[in-house]
């Protein structure tokens, strides 16, 4: 259990049967009264975020979650395949689970997995990576200037918007955070 | 993370320096004493919501407990003829660490001898237009606040109410404030602290006023507002700045409201607490009438420098120390 003193900021909670990580947390105290923590919590299943206040010195279940690093094996029929890199135990996840991560997933990747339960429940691929274009229209040389985009295909059947100046068959790095486009790399 | 540096900037040192000097001088021109008083008191607050640190002599004898706030020692000194006193002093409180809050922090504290409530307010006014440049301040009382605000009255608040307002603005409260007999403070509190606080003050000073007699800590209840106490707060951007009163003088009054604090504490599972028999001799002997005011001397720094944490404004707060 976790009591309202050592709420911070990334802490791992369970609350009526859902992990929950720590978004944002803040004493309040109104004059002479009670004090109080409110919090912000995201599921960590759904990603959904919720409002909560404790009475200071009430407590919170930990959650029985754990971050492991992984590598990408391979998927088939919508079922992604992982292995444990400190046990080589092999975990599989549904599509549904991996969320939009699948588009930067390339084999041996190393991912960071949510073990809830003895469950992996999400997946977390590298912030950056470098994928290869394997289609987009041709490139307009010199246009740099314009902000204009197009978009591009890339191997992984991920596509994303990219300058006008970008071939197929040339390497990008992307942002997985945000699924945009950082600058050309040499292939 | 480094923790050996301060969190204060050398800039912000030196401006916090600045301010201790501006209100030093405030009230020497004003011809009010500088005192001392102990840190260290045989007495625990007896506050329901305030939980004193015990000081242990290393045989593991109890010795007493630090102070949560220098007043029943200032208010022996004004029982003794001092006259009007203010005080520079640390003031600790268990469990209190936030961005406003640390457990240890710097109190001003003073009182005016035979000034009410409403003279008072006025210097504290004077005061934050030296410290921090504010204008005239807004007068509200505690009704009017929850009136204007949230469209309740404060002296009747049926729980349905409480739990519709929560609600409305998207806020969960803890089960037991959801209980039905649980005191009506209880609910006030956190109504203001979520709802109410955060919204006050934003361009210039409020006086909350006129608390429910209910919440009287250590003021005289008005004869003018019936269930009404002469306590304020006064606030400025969201956050409370200090509490005030107009004292209550009444030995035997007070011994009760330490034994109706002592109920609510038994109430809660807290440890009844032994009162300051010393405090009370002094009143039997006769304080002067009185208003005083304790205020969060880090905040003001806070405010007049633009700094969001307590820890910018502390040289070392708790996790640094």
């Amino acid at each position: 259990m976790y009591d309202t003193n050592e709420f911070r900021k990334g802490l791992r909670v369970e609350i009526d049967g859902q992990p929950y990580i720590m978004v944002e947390h803040q004493f309040v105290k109104p004059g002479k009264g009670q004090a109080f923590s409110r919090v912000k919590l995201k599921n960590l299943l759904t990603g959904s975020v919720i409002d909560r206040t404790y009475k200071s010195g009430e407590k919170v279940e930990k959650a029985d979650i754990l971050e492991k690093e992984m590598q990408f094996l391979y998927s088939a029929d919508d079922i992604y395949h992982f292995m444990d890199n400190s046990t080589y135990e092999q975990v599989e996840m549904p599509k549904e689970q991996i969320g939009d991560s699948w588009k930067w997933l390339t084999e041996n990747m190393n991912v960071d997995v949510l073990v809830y339960k003895g469950q992996a429940v999400s997946i977390t691929p590298p912030n950056f990576t470098e994928l290869e274009i394997v289609h987009c229209e041709p490139g307009v040389k010199g246009d740099t200037a314009t902000n204009a985009t197009k978009p591009a295909t890339l191997s992984t059947g991920a596509e994303v918007q990219v300058p006008l100046f970008v071939n197929q068959n040339e390497w990008i790095k992307v942002d997985t955070r945000t699924g945009t486009y950082v600058e050309r790399v040499k292939g | 993370m480094t923790t050996w540096r301060p969190g204060t900037s050398l800039d912000t040192l030196k401006k916090r320096a600045r301010l201790l000097q501006q209100v030093r001088d405030f009230f020497s021109e004003r011809g009010v004493l500088e005192v001392e008083t102990p840190g260290i008191s045989h007495f625990p607050t007896l506050d329901l919501h305030l939980e004193s640190f015990p000081v242990f002599h290393p045989e593991k004898t109890l010795q007493g407990y630090l102070i949560t706030s220098p007043e029943y020692h200032m208010k022996r000194l004004i029982s003794a003829g001092s006259g009007s006193i203010y005080q520079l002093c640390r003031a600790y409180r268990c469990d209190e660490s936030g961005t406003r809050h640390n457990p240890e922090f710097t109190i001003l504290e003073w009182y005016r001898v035979g000034w009410d409530q409403w003279q008072l307010m006025k210097e504290i006014e004077d005061l934050m237009r030296l410290l921090l440049g504010t204008g005239p301040a807004d007068y509200t009382s505690y009704q009017e606040a929850f009136e204007g605000t949230l469209s309740v009255d404060p002296f009747s608040l049926p729980l349905e109410r409480f739990a519709e307002i929560c609600s409305q603005h998207n806020l969960q409260p803890p089960d037991y404030l959801l209980q039905k007999d649980i005191d009506r403070d209880e609910r006030l509190n956190y109504l203001m602290g979520f709802l109410i606080e955060p919204h006050l003050g934003k361009e210039c000073p409020v006086f909350l006023h006129s608390f429910p007699a209910s919440q009287a800590s250590l003021a005289k209840l008005d004869e003018d507002r019936p269930g009404c106490a002469m306590r304020f707060e006064v606030y400025f951007q969201g956050l409370e700045l200090g509490n005030g009163f107009c004292e209550l003088t009444d030995a035997e009054a007070q011994e009760k409201r330490f034994r109706e604090e002592n109920r609510k504490r038994r109430a809660a599972g807290k440890k009844e607490l032994q009162h300051d028999h010393r405090f009370i001799e002094a009143l039997k002997h006769g304080m002067p009438d009185c208003s005083g005011v304790a205020m969060g001397f880090d905040r003001l720094v806070m405010l007049a420098l633009g700094k969001h944490s307590i820890d910018e404004v502390q040289t070392f707060t708790w996790n640094r120390s």
